[in-house]
């Protein structure tokens, strides 16, 4: 019978622009990697982005309207969307697969959880009071390798020109053979 | 005859940065947990703060450092879907581990709060 178990491996960043190289054990018994996730754990305050600008909206009449970040007018809703926060990179390898097996940017949380959602004058909308379940992204890396190769290349520090703590969480789900 | 049933239970998280640790049981009658969900009365600081390592049955299905974060849904979310679906885990012993580790994060100032675990359990109907 296959169990599923999940590694948690957490990475702790501490300097701007900085690359981390780690490994994951894997037991023994494993037969399979299907999923990564990963999460981010700010230890300092987090940095507070400049302060906003009116933009402008030119009109179908060719006329230019300003829009101020706070509002929320259904015209203003179009011109409100935003980056999502972009926290590094990371890469996995596995001795089983060539190349990397797991490339992905990441981001902090999802900030047009509230885009369209007119109870968000209301109620704000929030990660944790909006949001959606959490899965894995599930993949199939077969093998008997226990070790999993990787690093970590910090760019929330380096676009704030700051040493900025915060932690990474990966979390490896794997089968094992029961 | 199989039915279902929800439960709770809950922990009070009363220092920052403190491991809680307790064990719940279930009634007798309960044989599968379905489903699990974390929720909280803050949920601000479960979210950014929380992980947890959760055992059933002795068996660990969430290991230490697990975020509570990907355990959480919101109000966006139907009621059907908000469990985390564990598959049918045998309740065994009728035993349910959680022991939750509050850690500081810069987005949020400590107040005490409290930690639900909810779960979506079948029973025997011994009718």
């Amino acid at each position: 019978m296959m169990k599923e178990s999940v590694i948690v491996t957490k990475l702790s960043i501490k300097l701007e622009g900085e690359r981390k190289h780690f490994q994951v054990k894997l037991p023994s018994d494993i037969k399979s990697i299907i999923g990564i996730e990963y999460s981010i754990r700010l230890a300092d305050m987090w940095p507070v982005p400049p302060v906003e600008p009116p933009r402008e909206v030119v009109n179908p009449d060719g006329t230019i309207s300003l829009i101020l970040p706070d509002d929320d007018s259904s015209v203003a809703i179009k011109s409100k969307f935003k980056a999502n926060q972009f926290v590094g990179e990371l890469r996995l390898q596995s001795y089983d697969q060539m190349n990397w097996f797991y490339a992905a940017d990441v981001y902090a949380n999802d900030e047009n959880l509230n885009l369209c959602d007119v109870s968000d004058l209301h109620f704000r909308v929030k990660e944790y009071s909006h949001g959606i379940p959490r899965y894995e992204e599930v993949m199939i890396i077969p093998g008997i390798s226990t070790l999993i190769q990787g690093w970590y290349l910090d760019a929330l520090g380096k676009k704030y020109n700051q040493n900025l703590r915060y932690e990474v969480g990966i979390y490896v789900w794997i089968t094992t053979e029961e | 005859m199989i039915k279902t049933t929800k439960k709770r239970f809950d922990i009070r998280i009363t220092q920052a940065n403190a491991t809680v640790s307790e064990t719940f049981e279930l009634d007798k009658n309960i044989v599968r947990i379905q489903g699990l969900l974390l929720s909280s009365d803050k949920d601000d600081l479960m979210y950014y703060r929380g992980a947890q390592k959760i055992e059933i049955n002795k068996e660990e299905y969430f290991p230490d450092n697990y975020e509570s974060k990907l355990l959480m849904t919101g109000l966006n979310v139907s009621p059907k879907q908000r469990y985390y679906d564990l598959g049918g885990a045998s309740a065994g012993n009728g035993r349910v581990q959680l022991t939750y580790k509050d850690t500081e994060d810069g987005r949020t100032v400590f107040a005490p709060y409290r930690v639900s675990l909810y779960l979506d359990c079948e029973l025997e109907d011994l009718k």
